[in-house]
């Protein structure tokens, strides 16, 4: 049995922390988003492990919990709670191994459900808590000046623990050109805003401390109201930054987050309880509610934890930013340090004479807010430096001190005129999910006819995450790609080339299709918009296809294929590549291992090949735990990914000359490209997905070319160009020269290798249109692809990107005018993606 | 009595203004009115063109724009300045160096737009008019 208080409060911690877990799991299921880029291809080796070891944990942490609830299971008042719980807990510890968590599929209500249950565990917990604890004293009121001082000395101290390391994080960050005067600008905004959100903290206290005053049991009243606002709390917090980042959004949305936000604070009050019991005399209802941090007024111990805070604070920012997504976790940890830090200084402070504080400080608080917003807008003007742009010096500010991105996220300024509607049309038209939405045909030609009489063999290579900059040709610096840099030699090197989204989900389907995509995860059946897979079919290719949930859901489930996956096994009509290597483990080695057996083993029936993979090793869920090898270093470049792209750059290379062996290499097709790419710290930025940050978007694209080809094509290397145009150029090399309808130009590909005399000027002055795979965040690339204009509809922020040569990919305002005309196309570009798929968006 | 309720009702009040009135002011910074519209100028208005490369002197378009009104007001001397400009900004734009050349070699720049055209095919490999620009000028050249 387990009586200490102290082992029981950490008990219901752990009972917290798995239930809560299990609701988040069942919410990612529930999202078709999350469910097919998180969940199916197991990103995340933890979250796969738990929903794996699910059911042996809940009887680990049912053992631990029954262990606490014994000693009051006899005479306690709170016996039948405790008896209940345990009664309950038998069918749920029954369903989790009858059912177990990870096969738990994609069906929405099962999920949806699962993940509300899971948050009642922990509120019978507290009840029993509760019951169990017998009457207890009452609570006095909180001190109005007690927190108004603590209020201002959290505000200041947090400020300082993230705002000190600032300068040091600045300097380690690439992408980010803040001068001195922008830190300090930055700084002196960040202090501001610090004592503005605690400003408004100490307003909610005291009107909750003067509400209470009016019943008969103030201090009572005082902490349920506490209880009431820290649900709120957690609720918003919930909704706005965890589920929206995953697009999670909706009536579902605030569902879960009402439940997680009441089941924390329950389990908050009634760990609260246990580290309060056996201690003599009343508190006032805020120690009361802080109690699961510091009880009492202990000192010394709050003062050791307060310098414990800011250690931990900088350690959680360490230890989350390369696998953080829109910097949620980072967010999360710097409130956690918000919490953990005034609770330890409202232990500290003493008992404050209220009369001056009262009234004063938030009048002097919330009028220095005013003044900071006024003036800010002027800062360039007043110092002659348009450096110091407000906008820009926040932005590269707000990237290493999380403290202030959440403080000025909540705080968030207009984005001017207009802003809101803009933003809800492109929520509207984002992550769409249970819309039924019908397919639409891309056809590059009138007839999926056979193209020509002895069509080149096709290898595809979509190494996901490949970034351009980590390869010879295309940066000079990069002495570890010898054999990308020989492959370049005798191919085409696109210098400008983009992905069209920022994440595989969409991105790799819109390669395929050779177009735009509408923004849901997918609209099925696929074959009639699979313009690459019509080619193939039509040229009667041998398929060797990389497994994995994209292409098992959309290149392959065609029934007339005669290439379809579903006839594996025989060898003579397709084949799938990697089958059963789970697909974070796909890896380009592993699967040109393969690929060159195939190709040595088979007999040549005169059929062409088309082979086609995209292996992960360069993919942030397995970079961010990759390591340098031993004797390798990567100066000037991010060392782990580094050292993969140097393995598969040898891997290329031995497959290069297996196909000259085989005498295959003059009559291929050779693609090299990615996905999309990937922050690597840009910004303190990592990954991709949520973002269409120009590191994300650019992609390298080398194309080689069957000499007989090579003499009677040209392309335009510097132009714009995308992934999308790969299916087309495809398509041209084929024999075919395909045409997209012109009234959807800007959302299909065209072909990169062209006649000579084909007039390739068109696109230096279009504009076209970008997104995130998994969010409402758009951009458009005008200006011959020097400019990027990124649209975050998420966030609610808007920024501007120059991609000129030698720019840097530097941050630049825009006008009011530029800012609207910008709006006005991607909103129009997105409406014709809509209008071709019949698709309406909710009002 | 109404001095308990006071200290309820101004926190809420102070709550209230900061919710309808702080959050609406903006953090950017107070933009400069463009005189014209540099996306949608009219057709050959140098002036216009002009102003707007000096309000954006790194916009390789406007460049392009105003070097072309330049060759048909056969001001060479200054078309080839903004084409030159534009190279810098962006020195792999094969339509520039292509644009470029074709003006050294009015001026009798051989070896410049011989330069030009072999830049050109570099970006823009065996492009029509890349390679007729490296023709004349081998041409002139002989």
């Amino acid at each position: 049995m387990i009586r200490r208080p102290p082992l029981v409060a950490l008990a219901r911690a752990l009972h917290l922390m798995f239930f809560l877990a299990t609701s988040v799991y069942c919410l990612l299921t529930y999202s078709p988003f999350t469910y097919e880029q998180f969940i199916k291809p197991m990103v995340s080796v933890a979250l796969t492990n738990f929903a794996v070891w699910h059911g042996e944990l809940h009887l680990l942490v049912l053992s631990i919990t029954a262990l606490t609830l014994a000693p009051h299971l006899e005479g306690s008042r709170a016996r039948w709670i405790g008896w209940g719980y345990l009664a309950a807990s038998v069918p749920l510890a029954l369903w989790f191994f009858l059912r177990p968590l990870w096969l738990l599929d994609n069906h929405g209500a099962t999920s949806l459900t699962l993940a509300v249950v899971a948050t009642i565990p922990p509120m019978w917990l507290a009840v029993f808590d509760h019951v169990a604890a017998g009457p207890q004293p009452q609570p006095l009121p909180s001190s109005d000046g007690r927190i108004w001082t603590s209020v201002l000395a959290t505000a200041m101290f947090i400020w300082m623990v993230y705002a000190v390391v600032a300068p040091f994080r600045l300097r380690m960050t690439g992408g980010i050109d803040l001068p001195g005067s922008g830190i300090l600008l930055g700084s002196a905004v960040s202090a501001v805003r610090h004592v503005t959100i605690f400003g408004l903290l100490g307003l909610v206290l005291t009107a909750a401390t003067s509400l209470s005053a009016l019943t008969r049991s103030p201090g009572r009243t005082e902490y349920w109201l506490l209880f009431v606002l820290s649900s709120a709390v957690m609720t918003v917090t919930l909704l706005r930054v965890v589920l929206a980042p995953i697009s999670i959004v909706g009536g579902a949305a605030w569902l879960v987050s009402v439940a997680m936000g009441l089941a924390v604070a329950a389990a908050w009050s009634g760990i609260g309880r246990q580290r309060r019991a056996g201690r003599v005399g009343p508190v006032s209802a805020l120690d009361a509610w802080l109690a699961p941090v510091v009880t009492g007024r202990a000192r010394t111990v709050s003062a050791l934890g307060l310098v414990a805070v800011p250690i931990a604070a900088q350690l959680v920012v360490a230890r989350v930013a390369t696998f953080d997504w829109e910097f949620m976790l980072q967010k999360l940890g710097a409130l956690c340090a918000w919490l953990t830090a005034f609770a330890f200084v409202h232990a500290i402070v003493r008992q404050r004479d209220p009369s001056r504080t009262r009234w004063m400080t938030p009048l002097i608080l919330l009028g220095l807010f005013a003044a900071e917003q006024l003036a800010l807008p002027s800062v360039p003007s007043w110092t002659h430096d348009a450096r110091l742009n407000p906008e820009l010096v926040l932005d590269g500010y707000a990237a290493v001190d999380p403290s202030f991105r959440i403080a000025r996220d909540f705080l968030a300024p207009s984005a001017g005129e207009g802003a809101a509607p803009f933003y809800a049309y492109l929520r509207a038209n984002s992550t769409l999910q249970n819309v039924p939405i019908a397919p639409v045909a891309v056809d590059f030609v009138p007839a999926a006819a056979r193209a020509v009489d002895s069509p080149p063999n096709i290898f595809l290579f979509i190494i996901d995450s490949l970034r351009p900059d980590y390869l010879s040709p295309y940066n000079s610096a990069v002495s570890f790609t010898p054999s990308v840099r020989e492959f370049a030699d005798d191919s085409f090197v696109f210098s400008r080339v983009f992905s069209r989204y920022g994440g595989t989900g969409l991105s790799v389907p819109s390669i395929w299709a050779g177009a735009m995509l509408i923004h849901k995860q997918y609209v099925t059946p696929f074959a009639s918009t699979n313009a690459l897979e019509k080619l193939v079919n039509a040229n009667g290719y041998r398929r060797l296809v990389t497994e994995d949930h994209i292409s098992d859901a959309l290149f392959s489930t065609n029934p007339e294929s005669p290439g379809n996956l579903a006839n594996l096994g025989n060898p003579g009509n397709s084949i799938g590549l990697d089958h059963n290597v789970p697909e974070m483990l796909h890896t380009f080695c592993r699967t040109m291992g393969e690929l060159t057996e195939n190709l040595r083993k088979t007999p040549r029936d005169g059929r062409p090949v088309f082979a086609m993979t995209r292996p992960l090793e360069l993919h942030i869920g397995n970079i961010a735990t990759a390591t340098v090898p031993a004797g390798e270093s990567y100066p000037g470049f991010y060392g782990p990914y580094a050292a993969r792209v140097k393995r598969i750059d040898a891997c290329f290379g031995e497959f290069l000359v297996a196909l000259k062996e085989l005498h295959l290499y003059d009559n291929s097709i050779v693609v090299l490209t990615a996905d999309h790419g990937d922050s690597l710290g840009e910004g303190q930025r990592w990954g991709h997905g949520f973002t269409v940050f120009p590191e994300v978007m650019r992609i390298p694209l080398v194309i080689h070319v069957p000499p007989a080809l090579r003499s009677r094509v040209t392309a335009d290397l510097a132009r714009v160009s995308f992934s999308i145009d790969i299916t087309p150029t495809l398509y041209a090399l084929a024999g075919e020269l395909p045409s997209a309808p012109r009234e959807r130009d800007e959302l299909t590909g065209e072909p990169l290798l062209v006649p000579p005399s084909v007039d390739l000027s068109r696109r230096r002055r279009g504009e076209y249109l970008v997104a995130s795979s998994y969010g409402a965040v758009y951009g458009l690339l005008s200006h011959n692809g020097r400019r990027l204009y990124i649209a975050d509809g998420i966030e609610g922020r808007e920024y501007a990107f120059d991609l000129s040569p030698g720019a840097g990919d530097r941050r630049i305002g825009v006008t009011d005018a530029e800012r609207d005309a910008a709006r006005l196309t991607i909103r129009r570009q997105i409406g014709e993606l809509a209008d071709w798929y019949h698709f309406t968006p909710a009002p | 009595m109404a001095t308990r309720w006071l200290r309820v009702i101004w926190p809420a009040v102070l709550l209230l203004v900061f919710v309808t009135n702080l959050r609406d002011l903006p953090e950017r910074a107070h933009p400069a009115a463009p005189a014209v519209d540099c996306d949608r100028l009219p057709p050959g208005d140098l002036a216009a063109l002009e102003r707007c490369v000096a309000m954006r002197p790194s916009d390789v378009e406007l460049l392009v724009d105003a070097g072309a009104v330049y060759e048909q007001a056969e001001r060479w001397d200054r078309a080839e300045d903004a084409y030159r400009r534009a190279t810098a900004i962006d020195p792999q734009d094969g339509d520039v160096r292509v644009r470029l050349g074709e003006v050294l070699l009015r001026r009798g720049d051989v070896p410049g737009a011989r330069l030009q055209a072999a830049a050109a095919l570099a970006v823009q490999p065996g492009r029509t008019a890349a390679l007729e620009l490296m023709r004349r000028s081998d041409g002139v050249a002989r």
